[in-house]
């Protein structure tokens, strides 16, 4: 009894495994949608109505409250690091992807130094859409391969031990 | 000491250290900061510019400048960087020297910067109260740059405004009354409305057709669109209260467009700003 007991959670902890495997990919693509989200927010703030960068920090708090609790108060305390320098690590702090944070860390940097926000931001977002699709692609190709594989091996680590 | 503060506040951290060691006389006369790449920071005082940290100027000093002046924002300042300087929060003029590029639209941005200057604006209560005894009439402030035509304005139109008088304050660059997120950094009366951000000429035509101005005041006429302005204005039986740089009268007969503000007689007097002796005087010419 003892034995079907521990296979069995050998077979439990394998699929959790593989469940968790799906779930990182799962959470890339949700990274990836609020990244474009979040250039779709600076976009309108910015080309729309011309607002300064660090004046958006405020909607970005509010539409984001999770990923950037805080990062207004926090801004306004700074005293002597660059608003780009800033955002990149609000964004590292806020757990999005490094594959999402480089496209939109990038942006506001160029942006900071001189360059037309319209076409940064438009080239942001279609690169930042580009990874959402490959990301989304590889979450239906290797999810359900992870779940199989892992259940498979978890069988068979249990019938090896048994 | 507000304007300092927020002239203090652009400066790269270890430049600020040194700027905030100025004491007394020093920090209550200083007219500028002056950075300039490869060299030590200066600040300028009535008698010459004064080294304040030991370290020359690197080029990572000045970008930080013109982000804070800017808010990390250059694209909200296109314009006025392509013509050499920004408006910084509460009214300080950061002015920016270097290499402009030609863009393929034909306008010219700001490639490498070299130098930059941090004007520090003032507001000195009551410098105007002797040249205001007798009823208005329309008037043009002459003087060199940086001799305080924009602070003796400013204190003309608070007078006036807390008289009563309605003034229309077509305040382009945003030095005059220092306005941000809708409240006036400096005081310029109870009876002022200001437009801010559009170019003078436009900014009058505006204030004209909207706010039914008494007295119209323009900083700095430099263009022949703000005399065309100023024309208006005078036509529809508004005064006119505005500044232009020149050394004296003379001065302002040999140049054109003021030539032709004087032939039209639309300024009845001159105010004209010495300095000597560290001291402002200002000398009344009727027209």
């Amino acid at each position: 009894m003892i034995h079907w007991m521990g296979g069995l959670l050998i077979v439990a902890s394998c699929a959790a495994a593989g469940v968790q495997g799906r779930q990182m990919l799962r959470r890339r693509v949700r990274d990836f949608m609020e990244a474009e989200q979040l250039t779709e927010l600076i976009r309108n703030h910015v080309c729309g109505r011309r607002a300064p960068l660090p004046g958006i920090l405020e909607e970005v708090e509010r539409r984001f409250p999770v990923r950037f609790a805080g990062a207004d108060d926090t801004y306004q305390r700074m005293n002597g690091l660059s608003f780009s320098e800033y955002w990149r690590a609000c964004l590292h702090a806020g757990g999005f992807d490094p594959a999402a944070v480089g496209p939109l860390a990038e942006a506001v940097e160029v942006i900071v130094a001189g360059q037309s926000p319209e076409r940064v931001l438009e080239y942001c977002s279609a690169l930042l859409a580009q990874r959402r699709e490959d990301a989304r692609k590889q979450e239906q190709e290797k999810g359900r391969i992870y779940m199989a594989f892992s259940t498979a091996a978890g069988c068979l680590i249990t019938l090896i031990l048994l | 000491m507000r304007g300092y503060q927020s002239a203090l506040s652009l400066l790269p951290v270890h430049i600020r250290a040194g700027a905030e060691g100025l004491k007394g006389k020093e920090r209550e006369t200083a007219m500028e900061f002056r950075l300039r790449r490869g060299y030590v920071p200066t600040v300028l005082l009535p008698d010459g510019e004064k080294g304040i940290h030991e370290h020359p100027v690197k080029p990572s000093d000045l970008m930080y400048l013109q982000e804070a002046a800017c808010r990390a924002s250059p694209y909200t300042v296109k314009e006025s960087l392509a013509q050499g300087y920004i408006i910084a929060p509460n009214g300080v003029r950061i002015g920016l020297c270097g290499q402009m590029n030609r863009l393929e639209t034909g306008e010219y941005c700001l490639a490498e910067l070299t130098s930059v200057s941090v004007r520090i604006p003032r507001q000195v209560m009551g410098c105007a109260e002797g040249l205001m005894d007798k009823p208005f009439v329309s008037t043009l402030i002459l003087s060199p740059p940086g001799w305080g035509k924009t602070t003796l304005l400013r204190d003309m139109i608070r007078i006036l405004s807390d008289r009563g008088m309605r003034i229309g304050l077509c305040d382009e660059r945003g030095e005059v009354a220092a306005c941000s997120h809708g409240e006036n950094g400096f005081c310029v009366g109870r009876c002022t409305d200001v437009m801010t951000g559009l170019p003078k000429a436009k900014g009058a035509m505006a204030l004209l057709r909207s706010m039914n101005p008494q007295i119209l005041v323009m900083d700095e006429i430099t263009a022949p669109e703000d005399v065309v302005a100023c024309a208006a204005a005078s036509n529809c039986g508004v005064s006119l209260l505005a500044t232009a740089h020149a050394f004296s009268v003379e001065d302002l007969h040999r140049r054109g467009i003021y030539k032709e503000l004087l032939e039209r007689k639309e300024f009845q007097r001159l105010i004209v700003i010495e300095y000597s002796g560290g001291e402002r005087q200002y000398r009344e010419v009727k027209l």
